[in-house]
This record gives C-alpha cells, structure tokens and sequence, in this order.
C-alpha cells in the first residue's frame, strides 16, 4: 500500500481521465449516428448489440482489420505523422482541464524528535500539491498535516495559453495529411482547411480574450472558480450571461476549428471526396476521424471552463466561501467531474444537432463570416467590455478582494452585448452590401436564363453584346 | 517540474495510444499489394499531371492578414491579464484602480487605431473578399458598392 501512496494523484487523473476520453470518443460516433437518425426521423444502427451499444467496437476492429496501404507518390514520413500528430496535439490539449476543483486531504505524518517538521510535511505530500496551514501536533511525534492540489492533469497558470497554442498545431496535421497525399483532391481540402481554421483562431482568440479580462488570469481552474457564486443569490455567475454574444461567436468558432459542418468543407464530399484524408486507409483514417470527435471534446470543454461554470452547480460548492473550488470530499470532487462531463455532453449535442440541421457553408460565405463580420465584431465586443470595466469596478470589498464579477458589472455587461448585437444588425442594414461578385451572364439557351433561345441568324448578335460587356469591364480597370 | 512531469506523462500516454493504434494491427491485417491500388485516387480517371498544383495566391494572403491579427491577439493577452487583475494590482502598488486601468484602456485604444487602419485599408481594397470585384482593386473606378456598374451588362438582350 506504502508505494501506491507515493504516485501524485495527477497520474490517477491522467489515466481516468484518458480512458473516459477515449471511450467517449468512440462512443461519439455512435451518437453521432443516433442523433442524425433522430433528426431524419430513422432508427439509426440498432444490429450490433442491444441499441447499437457495440456499434463503436465493431467500427473499431473493422478499422483495425483493414489493409493499410499508401498509394504510390506519397511522403512516406508525414503521411503517417499527420494521423498522428493530430491525434497527439487534442490529447495533449487535454491536460488542462480542471475537471474536479481542488481536492483537500488531511493525513498524519510521524515524525522523529529533533527533525524539521515542516520540511516532514512538504516531502510527505504529493507531487504538485501545496501544503496548506501549518502542521499542528496530534500527539507527540504526530502531526496532522493538510494539503491540497487541483483535481486536473496539470494545473498550468497559463492553462488557456496553452490551449490556444497546443490547438492551433492541429493545422499542421491537416496541411501536412493533404499535402503528403499526393493527391488534387487532398491537397485542395488540406489548403481550405488551414485557411478556414487560422481564419477563425482569431476571433476564437479574442473571443477568450473576454473572459481573460474579466477574470484577470489564464489558469482555467480559477476562471471556473471565478463563476462558482450567484448573482442576487439566484442566477449562477455564469459568463454566459454576462457575455452572450461573445459566447455566440465561440461557440461558431469552435464549430470551425473542429471542421464541423456547417464549416466542412475542407471534406465537402461532393467536391473533394474526403478531402485531407481522401487518400487516407485503415486505423490511419480512423485516426484522423477519431481525433475531429477528440478536438470537439477539448473545445467544448473549454467552452464549458469559460462560459457555463465549469463544474459549478448548486449544491457542490466547497464549505469556505472564499474558495468555493476547495472540497475535502471525494464524493463532491467525483460529482463536479460528473456534473463537467454532462455539460460538455450537452454543447457536443448542440455540435451534432447543428451538424444534421444546418446545409454547408460556401467558402466565400466562411472567409466573409470570420474576416468581414466577427473579427471586427469581436475586437469591438472586447474594447467594449474593457471599457465597461472601466466603469464598474466593483463597489463591494468582498467582490473586490475575490477580483469577481458582481451583479451590477454583470447586467452592464449583458446589455453592452446585446446593444453591440443590435448595433451590429442595424449597422450590417445600413452599410452598403459587399459588391456584388457573382455577375450573371445569361447563357442564351440555358434554361437558367432569361433570354430566349434565339433564333437562326441571332447568334452573332448574342456574341457581340458579350464581347461588347467584357471590353467594357477590362476598360474599366 | 513537477507540472513538466505531469505533462510530459500524459504525452507519453498519448504517444503510446497513438503508436499502438497504429502499429500493433500490422500483425493481424491482409497485405495484398496491387498496382491498381498504388494509383492516386481521381474518381476513375487517370491522373494528369503532378498533383502538387500550383496553389491560389488567396490562400497566402489569408496566411499573411492572419499572421499580423494573431501577432497583435499575442500582444492582447498579457494586457487583458494585467487589465483583469487591476485591483489587486492597484492595492499592491498603492495607487487607484481607476488610474491603472485608464491607463491600460488608453495603451490599448491606440493600440487597436494602428490596427484598425490596416484593417480598414484591407477591407476597401477587398482583400477580405474571397470572390474579389473588379471594383474594389483600383481607386481609379467608381466604386458603387451593392450596384453592379454593368447592371444593363447582365442579360442579354436579343431584339
């Protein structure tokens, strides 16, 4: 028993935490499935096992089973590194999550008469915790000692830095799948994946720049802690209520990053056939389509963390109203890990359902989206909650000292979003629309246009006013 | 160290899954070469050309607009980090809150008009278009934005 209190609780973490992941990614793609066979109104894949409960596994041996061959031309090495490092960038991504707050322990250390008691305590803890308090006697040569340590991978103080960065490698898996493919189609794909997501990894980033400003830190444990009081004693101090529209682009954001439709294109079937992974057999392609259900996990985690409170729900705050995160139960640390894991379950449902729900962007209409109306819509959502914060510093000293949000603060930040909202609509009537890019040119004799087939000795005429609207536009420039 | 560890432990989990996700079933598949099966995909037909296309120049200006924003969403975290934590950093420095954080609206707003040039400039010469007009490229034409210059141009007309 003696060597199995020396492993730090962060590897009991790491590997629970692993395997759940892990798990539900498979199982993802069985819901997935259901959740599409629900909105089209069919049974969805019921054979294997009660309620297609088996579907994942035999998916998984299928994939194993199958041969696994390149196709000549290939880049050997990143043909097989893209799968892989893709994969391996969402797990590592992973390791911030602050599943469970922060668990405090109480034990008795022994220690001999005449040693230093305080350097006792700190080597018996665990790695990555904090000695809490001082070491109070229990009985001669007994100390009772209290420590704690986050429930979390790795409580990183730059944890959302990191995301952004360990997130943003996963572009170099999709430009390097398409690119080492040898293949139009693959190429294409990869080459509209990388523009479409570093396009939206800047409002993404602005997006948390939001929450950082109001929270004052990049450790996501204490951005959750943070939310984990009420407004007024009723509404959970959520930031989704306090920044709904930055919350709104988020979650689009996100949507693009994990390649989801309705910004799929980068494997819009019709076109590119798979695109990156055209070329892409076996547990290599299951790996690549393993690690789009990996990222949707990570990232509504994230959106979880900023926006909904993180484990937060009535009942599993911690007993010290300074530090709500810091519980002594294990009952409560296992419940907020529950409690986490059902709301990241609720935003993927949200991801499937717009999947099945809403048709596929075109690229113009992506690239217009992120550049022409949310980066400048989140810049300004950002300078106007800077600017809010201005004025609202909070007037309580109990708020001040926790550096939270207070109601008030909270209300004048709701209603800057929502007049930003109005005023982005109003301004998006107002302003001139972009010119217009698709010029129609009627094609006589396509059912299309509006011109009449002409007749026998009218074609010449036809080819003349085109060639007059052409030397017409090149004169123009 | 002890936060490096716990990483490095977790990668080294990942690496694992990974590795044996796709090396241990090379044991168990059928490995039956064929040169149909060699062939680069293309629906049917056969290839025509290299398949390393000369790629569109709107891919690299997208590339080169995002460097310059994800530069300046750097620069935006520390400050939104320091602005967050203004009041513990006003009762540390024994100044005013308002005071720092004033001074941190301002650094940024000027911040944000240098930006908001480069922005505006990008806009009026449609480089945030996709589909670029013809329109936006040069001061010289008359841009009409939402009226095609050529609107009598669209159809045909057969008298």
């Amino acid at each position: 028993m003696d060597w199995l209190s020396v492993i730090p609780p962060f590897v009991y973490i790491a590997l629970v935490a692993f395997g759940v992941v892990l798990v539900t990614v498979a199982y993802l793609i069985l819901l997935e499935r259901k959740v599409a066979s629900w909105t089209q109104d069919r049974i969805g894949p019921n054979r294997v096992g009660p309620w297609g409960l088996l579907q994942p596994l035999a998916d998984g041996l299928k994939m194993f089973f199958k041969e696994d061959y390149r196709p000549g031309g290939t880049d050997k090495v990143l043909f097989t590194t893209a799968p892989a490092a893709m994969m391996l960038v969402v797990i590592v991504a992973m390791a911030v999550i602050p599943w469970g707050g922060v668990h405090r322990v109480e034990t008795q250390i022994s220690v001999a008469a005449g040693q230093d008691v305080l350097a006792a305590a700190i080597a018996s803890i665990p790695m990555n915790a904090d000695l809490v308090g001082e070491p109070r006697v229990v009985e001669a040569g007994t100390y009772g000692i209290m420590y704690e340590y986050a429930f979390q991978i790795a409580d990183l103080s730059i944890g959302l830095l990191f995301l952004v960065a360990v997130l943003s490698l996963a572009v170099y898996g999709v430009v390097v799948g398409g690119w080492a493919s040898n293949n139009k189609y693959s190429f294409i794909g990869g080459l509209r994946a990388t523009a479409q997501m570093i396009s939206y990894e800047i409002p993404l980033g602005l997006c948390l720049l939001t929450i950082v400003v109001m929270t004052g830190t990049l450790d996501l444990g204490q951005i959750v802690e943070k939310q984990a009081h009420y407004w007024g004693g009723v509404i959970p101090a959520w930031n989704v209520f306090a920044q709904p529209l930055a919350f709104l682009m988020f979650l689009t954001c996100i949507h693009a990053e994990a390649n989801r439709s309705p910004f799929d294109l980068a494997e819009a079937e019709q076109e590119l056939v798979g695109g990156y992974h055209t070329e892409y057999t076996s547990m290599r392609l299951g790996l690549l389509l393993l690690s789009e259900y990996a990222e949707m996990i990570v990232t509504s985690s994230v959106c979880v963390a900023l926006f909904f409170g993180g484990w937060h729900l009535p009942g599993l705050l911690g007993p010290d109203a300074q530090h709500p995160a810091v519980t002594s139960s294990w009952v409560v640390v296992l419940l907020r890990c529950a409690v986490y894991f059902i709301k990241v379950l609720v935003v993927i449902f949200v991801f499937m359902w717009v999947r099945w729900s809403m048709p596929r962007f075109r690229f113009d209409q992506l690239m217009m989206l992120a550049w022409r109306s949310f980066i400048p819509l989140s810049l300004v959502v950002l300078l106007a909650t800077a600017i809010a914060l201005y004025f609202a510093v909070a007037q309580d000293e109990s708020f001040r000292s926790l550096r939270r949000i207070d109601g008030y603060t909270a209300l004048l930040l709701f209603g800057v979003n929502i007049g930003l909202l109005l005023g982005a609509m109003v301004l998006s009537r107002v302003l001139p629309p972009p010119p217009l890019t698709n010029r129609r040119i009627g094609i006589p004799g396509s059912r299309f246009s509006h011109t009449p087939v002409p007749a026998a000795g009218e074609v010449e005429a036809v080819v003349q006013t085109k060639r007059e609207f052409l030397v017409g536009v090149s004169n123009q420039l | 160290m002890g936060l490096l560890l716990s990483i490095t432990i977790f990668l080294i989990m990942g690496v694992f899954f990974v590795f044996i996700a796709m090396f241990a079933g090379s044991f168990l598949r059928p490995r039956v070469p064929h040169p149909e099966k060699a062939a680069v995909y293309e629906c049917g037909e056969n290839t025509i050309g290299s398949n390393w296309v000369q790629f569109d120049l709107r891919f690299y200006i997208v590339a080169l607009v995002f460097l310059i924003f994800d530069v300046e969403v750097a620069l935006f975290y520390p400050w939104a980090v320091a602005f967050g934590n203004a009041v513990a950093l006003a009762k540390e420095l024994g100044v005013d809150v308002f005071s720092i954080r004033l001074v941190a609206v301002v650094d940024m707003l000027f911040f944000f008009g240098v930006l908001l040039v480069g922005f505006a400039y990008l806009w009026r010469f449609g480089y945030l278009d996709w589909v670029r007009s013809a329109a936006t490229t040069s001061l010289r034409v008359n841009y009409r934005p939402g009226i095609d210059p050529r609107q009598e141009a669209r159809t045909d007309r057969v008298e």
